[in-house]
């Protein structure tokens, strides 16, 4: 029977693996996602040679950057990776150093071409080259918005910016507040249009530091609504074929966006009580040595469950790395062991215990997803939805009763994700989540798809947005993370995805080394000597700021996939005369969309409506026999209703009258009949 | 056996305040302030606001109003404190007991029993010294009404016994894309929704030679005459059908962070746990009052005494045995105040509910919490069809027979001639008004026996012996009471916080449990200079500590805090 914990630590442990990478998500600690290699190995090789003219990525157009917490969200330590990317042919240039494709018009491409933009024009004649954080060009060249860090003012104002542009076909974006932060911030949504059309919601990260998932979804919300004013001379274009309207909210958690970008993350949301002290939110992560980074502690245990994963380089190339760390397991070799790494923190409350109480709801664990065990809330906070902004979104996306669609970008991950809930009606829409894939992958460039509860170290979450879309709103839903590494070269493990190996090469190749604080000692005022090391911001868990743009170029369009995923109605009258005024119409309903009307698990849900046809007779025709209205149930994408049937009566020929089909989510369609 | 001589205080008590001579009932008396507020009535918003103003006025010490927070239409969620604040202890460190009403709109008379219990304990406090003390040690929380829309239009707009009983979230129940558009109507405008027939030759239905009042369904062979058509009410969308889709659709017994199932799985879950404002409002409430270590949720309607789990049954939770017999023995006293209500299982005997407010408050905060379904002389139907003699017959002998409309004709917009008549609002859910001073009081009656049942921790310390550079100082803890301070539940799900044991003037360096003679002591955790009693202290119990502190310091009291005990300081001597 699946309980709540006793005591209260391993659900703050929980939380505190949120922002320390404890557990399952140490930064520094590499899952067994993947046995070793087993397979014969190559020929030796030398060492790769350093990339041609290491141009270090600098970091010196830093975010305001000042410290670093471990990873927002529940990603595991081990990366995985995009298989396009992961297994390049010739392993003789790092795929991340790749030359950019030729026909790739912006240089900063950095190993692969960004997808192709639907509405990019062909241009006569080449632009001058972009600055590198240009955002997405419009169809008649003019410049999208930077694709920069942004505090929550600035992501208002871009939102308005994008607001403030001309219409461009039914797309036309609004500017709308649909609730307040617990730090007393606004909540933005930009709706962009047409509204009588099924809805896709696209949001930004939900977790401490989901700053590049900010920045992705307002790209996204650039590239669909772009400023079209024609240049001088130049013709508008053609309007788009919109099938669906978007709900683009870029900030959800906008006290820990801004928070992070201070220097100083933290989660969003009020403080809780989880240690049931009388206080909230009371012991949370320190900076114990000054250096501005809030990183991980550990301390040197003769049996402590984790050892440095420093095993010796096979033929050149990195099998471990010292500073990275494993489970100790019953390693027979172990010379020095650590206690379970936690964040950097003391003691704030003096109650023994260290950070088992940080400040903030994590909002990624408080929503409503699955739970259905006994006993109290197993996410964060007191109950789902305690969060303002939780509650706010849980609001918004309830009462959007024609939406299609989720979407949420976050920072960090190797994969494309979906919903994964438990229970035995899971994958009851596995066949669309398979119709998806394909073009999802294309969208993002590669990269492959899982179930969210796949991730190595993923632990349950009862709270997810991805389960609340998919289970209570019957909706598909997909996390689409922004950054990621290739596998790198120099390293000899056997894995499908990159691991804390090759981030530590990447580490060590391009930010040269200066990306992870290395493990040193440090006198902590209740422990004694402890520890400290780890992955600074804007490396690990989001891409430094010179790196953003092309991260975000790669991904940003995935949701526009879902256009073509949406229900459609269409109409069909068939009209016999039967002599003597009398005639018969034979309706019937086709869904001319990519989906159905409704998923299998809005049915199960209760959210599902039937498709509704009515019968308005025109004016002079009388209805001698036919239902006012009928429901006609869940039509599937290119499905056929059966036909209804009216039987009129009108004096000479003309119309018979409008059948009108309904539908929560597919719109309306209707048809005339006459009488010929 | 001081419980058997209290008991025999009470029944003293009881009966000493039931047989004095009643004072005169002047409203101008000053003696007693609130002899206006009678139970002859029913409150709406503002006699109820009014009410409660009049008593907080009149003892401004002896309360605390305030509102929960707004009901989705604006008006305010009160919850009354009541204390005797000459008690020992301040008055948010006392245990308290919360009682709340007409969770349901149309289960009006929750909120005049709540309301009644306020002022019995203000009025009886100095009579009854049973009431008198159990003032001074425990806080009660009352909230006649959280439910205050829907019971306004159960008041004041025509309804029948069962409607409104959601919160007024909008709700399109017919999928039709229009919400609310399509429920009850007065059709007769005589301010009452009854039940609807239509004469059928093909109807399934004939009159009940028993009583021309009701129907009974055709025999086979038998020709039928009666067609039901349901409420009374027109098709105001059109599409066919009547009442489809009335006001409201969220079930706010439904919507708690406790065993909550969505709607596909319980129609009126609401999309998610606490959606509603009254419900969230409720629950943070009680959740910023951590001392409530009792829970009374008024309901109609059948006569019951309901105890969690209401989810699951016993076997599936594995429900405590010592919890079962805490519930049992309060029950027990509750069925000798309240002759004919069952004691009941929600889940066994009753039906499921999943997100209940008392399944959140016993079993994610772990609160002993009891619901009495009030009222109700012959169950809670109120069918046309069948049974239900019983209670025509109780109608005509108590009711004269006013609480059953016969049946009339009346024109209806889209069925032609139809039939009107059934029950009234104030008959078999709602309790007619003559009847309810005797139901306030009863059920008051047992809502204190459960608050005085709530845990009632002392402290002191009977030796300080030197040891070496060290002093240990043991100290009895006594739980007085027949609740422990944590629930069987509550410890194996790490609901509530560990009882501490601290000394002001001196650090708790070690501490060691001391059992019964010839046993070896048990070291207790101990953090941030306090002893850890991580099981609490059970009911009718005592546990008895060594503390080990500095020999240099000087303890000058012991400190007990305990989340639903309360905190407690007393002198060392």
């Amino acid at each position: 029977m699946p309980t709540r914990p006793r005591s209260v630590l391993p659900s703050i442990l929980l939380v505190a693996s949120l922002l320390a990478g404890v557990g399952g998500t140490i930064p520094a600690v590499v899952a067994e996602d993947a046995p070793p290699p087993k397979a014969p190995e190559p020929p030796p090789k030398a060492p790769e040679p350093p990339p041609k003219a290491p141009e270090p990525p600098a970091m010196e157009t830093p975010p305001p950057a000042m410290g670093e917490t471990p990873p927002a969200m529940d990603e595991p330590p081990a990366m995985d990776a995009p298989p396009a990317m992961a297994e390049p042919p010739a392993m003789e240039t790092p795929p991340a150093m790749a030359e950019p494709p030729a026909m790739a018009p912006d240089a900063a491409a950095m190993d692969a071409p960004p997808p192709a933009m639907a509405e990019a024009p062909a241009m006569a004649e080449p632009p001058p080259p972009p600055p590198a954080d240009a955002g997405p060009v419009s169809p008649t060249g003019r410049p999208g918005l930077p694709l920069r860090y942004r505090t929550p003012d600035e992501v208002k104002a871009a939102l308005d910016a994008i607001a403030a542009r001309p219409a461009w076909g039914a797309r036309k974006a609004r500017v709308e507040r649909y609730g307040t932060s617990a730090g007393g911030r606004p909540l933005w949504v930009l709706r962009i249009g047409p509204d009588a059309a099924p809805q896709v919601l696209v949001h930004g990260g939900l977790g401490a530091r989901d700053a590049a998932g900010t920045v992705a979804a307002i790209a996204f919300a650039d590239a669909t609504l772009p400023d079209v004013t024609p240049a001088e001379g130049g013709a508008a274009p053609p309007p788009p074929d919109d099938r669906v309207g978007w709900l683009v909210i870029p900030a959800p958690n906008p006290d820990a966006l801004a928070a992070f970008l201070e220097g100083k993350p933290r989660l969003g949301g009020p403080d809780v009580d989880r240690d049931q002290d009388g206080r909230a939110g009371e012991d949370g992560p320190d900076d114990l040595d000054g250096d501005g980074e809030v990183v991980s502690m550990r301390r040197r245990a003769p049996d402590g469950p984790f050892v440095a994963d420093d095993a010796p380089p096979k033929d050149g190339k990195a099998l471990g790395d010292p500073r990275a760390m494993k489970e100790a397991g019953t390693d027979a070799r172990r010379a020095a062991s650590f206690t379970r790494p936690v964040e950097e923190g003391k003691d704030d409350d003096g109650d023994g215990d260290v950070n088992e109480d940080p400040p903030g709801t994590d909002l990624a664990r408080n929503l409503m997803g699955v739970w259905e065990e006994m006993g109290a809330w197993p996410g964060d906070g007191p109950f789902p939805g305690s969060a303002p902004e939780a509650k706010a979104l849980l609001d918004l996306s309830w009462d959007t009763p024609a939406l299609v669609g989720w979407y949420a970008f976050t920072s960090e991950g190797a994969r494309l994700e979906r919903a994964s809930e438990r229970g035995n009606d899971a994958d009851a829409d596995d066949a669309l989540y398979g119709r998806l894939a394909g073009p999802w992958r294309e969208a993002a460039g590669g990269v492959e798809l899982r179930k969210a509860s796949e991730r190595p170290g993923a632990s349950e979450n009862r709270g997810s947005d991805l389960d609340w879309a998919a289970r209570h709103l019957g909706v598909p839903a997909l996390r689409v993370p922004v950054w990621r590494i290739a596998k790198e070269a120099g390293s000899a493990r056997d894995r499908h995805d990159p691991d804390e190996v090759d981030w530590l090469l990447w580490n060590d190749r391009v930010l040269g080394g200066k990306g992870f604080v290395p493990w040193h000692e440090v006198a902590h005022p209740q422990l004694g000597t402890v520890e400290v090391g780890g992955w600074k911001r804007f490396t690990r868990w989001e891409p430094p700021a010179d790196l953003l743009p092309e991260a975000v170029r790669r991904v940003m369009r995935v949701p526009s996939v879902h256009a073509a995923f949406a229900p459609r109605l269409a109409v069909r009258v068939e009209v016999t005369a039967r002599g003597a005024g009398l005639a018969s119409l034979k309706v019937r309903v086709d869904n001319v969309g990519g989906a159905a009307t409704d998923t299998v698990r809005a049915e199960r849900a209760a959210r599902a409506t039937p498709v509704r046809l009515d019968f308005a007779p025109a004016e002079g025709v009388e209805v001698l026999a036919g239902p006012r209205s009928v429901g006609l149930g869940t039509l599937p994408a290119g499905g056929v209703s059966a036909p209804t049937e009216w039987l009129v009566r009108r004096a000479g020929p003309g119309p018979l009258g409008v059948a009108t089909a309904t539908h929560r989510v597919a719109g309306v369609a209707t048809a005339e009949g006459r009488l010929p | 056996m001081s419980r058997v001589r209290r008991r025999a205080a009470l029944v003293v008590a009881a009966l000493a305040a039931a047989l004095s001579p009643a004072r005169p009932a002047a409203a101008e008396d000053p003696s007693r302030p609130l002899v206006g507020i009678t139970f002859d009535r029913y409150y709406d918003g503002a006699a109820l606001e009014s009410a409660l103003k009049t008593i907080h006025a009149s003892f401004p010490l002896f309360t605390r109003l305030e509102s929960m927070g707004a009901s989705r239409e604006g008006r305010p969620l009160w919850v009354i404190s009541v204390f005797d604040p000459s008690g020992p202890r301040a008055i948010d460190d006392r245990p308290a007991m919360y009682i709340d009403g007409n969770t349901h709109g149309n289960e009006v008379q929750c909120t005049e029993v709540a309301l009644f219990t306020v002022k019995y304990l203000l009025e009886r406090k100095d009579a009854d010294p049973w009431i008198g003390a159990l003032l001074k040690r425990v806080t009660f929380h009352v909230a006649p009404c959280v439910n205050p829309d829907a019971r306004e239009r159960f008041l004041h707009q025509p309804n029948d016994e069962h409607s409104p009983r959601r919160v007024l979230r909008p709700v399109d129940d017919d999928r039709d894309g229009r919400v609310d558009e399509d429920g009850p109507d007065d059709v007769d405008g005589d301010g009452d929704i009854l039940t609807m027939r239509i004469a059928d030759p093909n109807g399934d239905l004939v009159d009940d030679e028993r009583d021309a009042r009701l129907m009974r369904p055709a025999k086979p062979g038998e020709k039928g005459r009666w067609r039901i058509l349901g409420a009374e009410g027109t098709d105001e969308d059109g599409d066919g059908r009547v009442n489809e889709d009335g006001p409201g659709g969220v079930d706010p017994n439904r919507n708690f962070p406790c065993e909550w199932r969505p709607d596909a799985v319980q129609g009126g879950g609401g999309p998610y746990p606490l959606s509603e404002p009254e419900t969230r409002a409720t629950a943070l409430w009680v959740l910023a009052h951590p001392r409530i270590a009792a829970v009374q949720s008024y309901h109609n309607a059948g006569r019951m005494i309901l105890r969690p789990p209401a989810a699951r049954t016993d076997r599936e939770a594995d429900f405590p045995a010592e919890d079962k017999r805490l519930y049992d023995e309060l029950a027990s006293r509750g069925q000798l105040l309240l002759p004919g209500y069952r004691y009941m299982q929600i889940r066994e005997e009753l039906y499921q509910v999943w997100g209940g407010f008392v399944e959140w408050t016993a079993h994610a905060l772990g609160v002993p919490s009891f619901t009495n379904e009030l009222w109700g002389l012959f169950g809670w139907g109120t069918s046309v069809v069948g049974g239900d003699l019983e209670a025509l017959r109780w109608n005509d002998v108590a009711l004269h027979g006013a609480g059953f409309v016969r049946w009339k004709k009346v024109k209806h917009p889209t069925y032609g001639e139809v039939e009107l008549g059934g029950w009234r609002r104030y008959t078999i859910r709602s309790t007619p008004v003559d009847f309810l001073p005797d139901l306030c009081v009863r059920n008051c009656l047992f809502t204190l026996e459960h608050a005085s049942a709530v845990p009632d921790l002392d402290v002191r310390v009977v030796e300080q012996a030197p040891a070496g550079g060290a002093r240990r100082v043991r100290v009895v803890v006594e739980n007085r009471s027949m609740m422990p301070t944590a629930t069987a539940w509550a410890r194996r799900h790490g609901l509530v916080p560990p009882d501490l044991v601290g000394l002001d003037g001196a650090a708790v360096l070690a501490a060691v449990e001391v059992p019964g003679p010839g046993q070896p002591g048990v070291p207790l955790p101990v953090k941030e200079g306090r002893a850890r009693l991580v099981d609490g202290v059970g009911g009718a119990s005592s546990r008895t500590l060594d503390l080990w502190v500095d020999a240099a310091s000087k303890p000058t009291a012991v400190v007990v805090s305990s989340r639903l005990g309360g905190l407690l300081r007393v002198a060392v001597p």
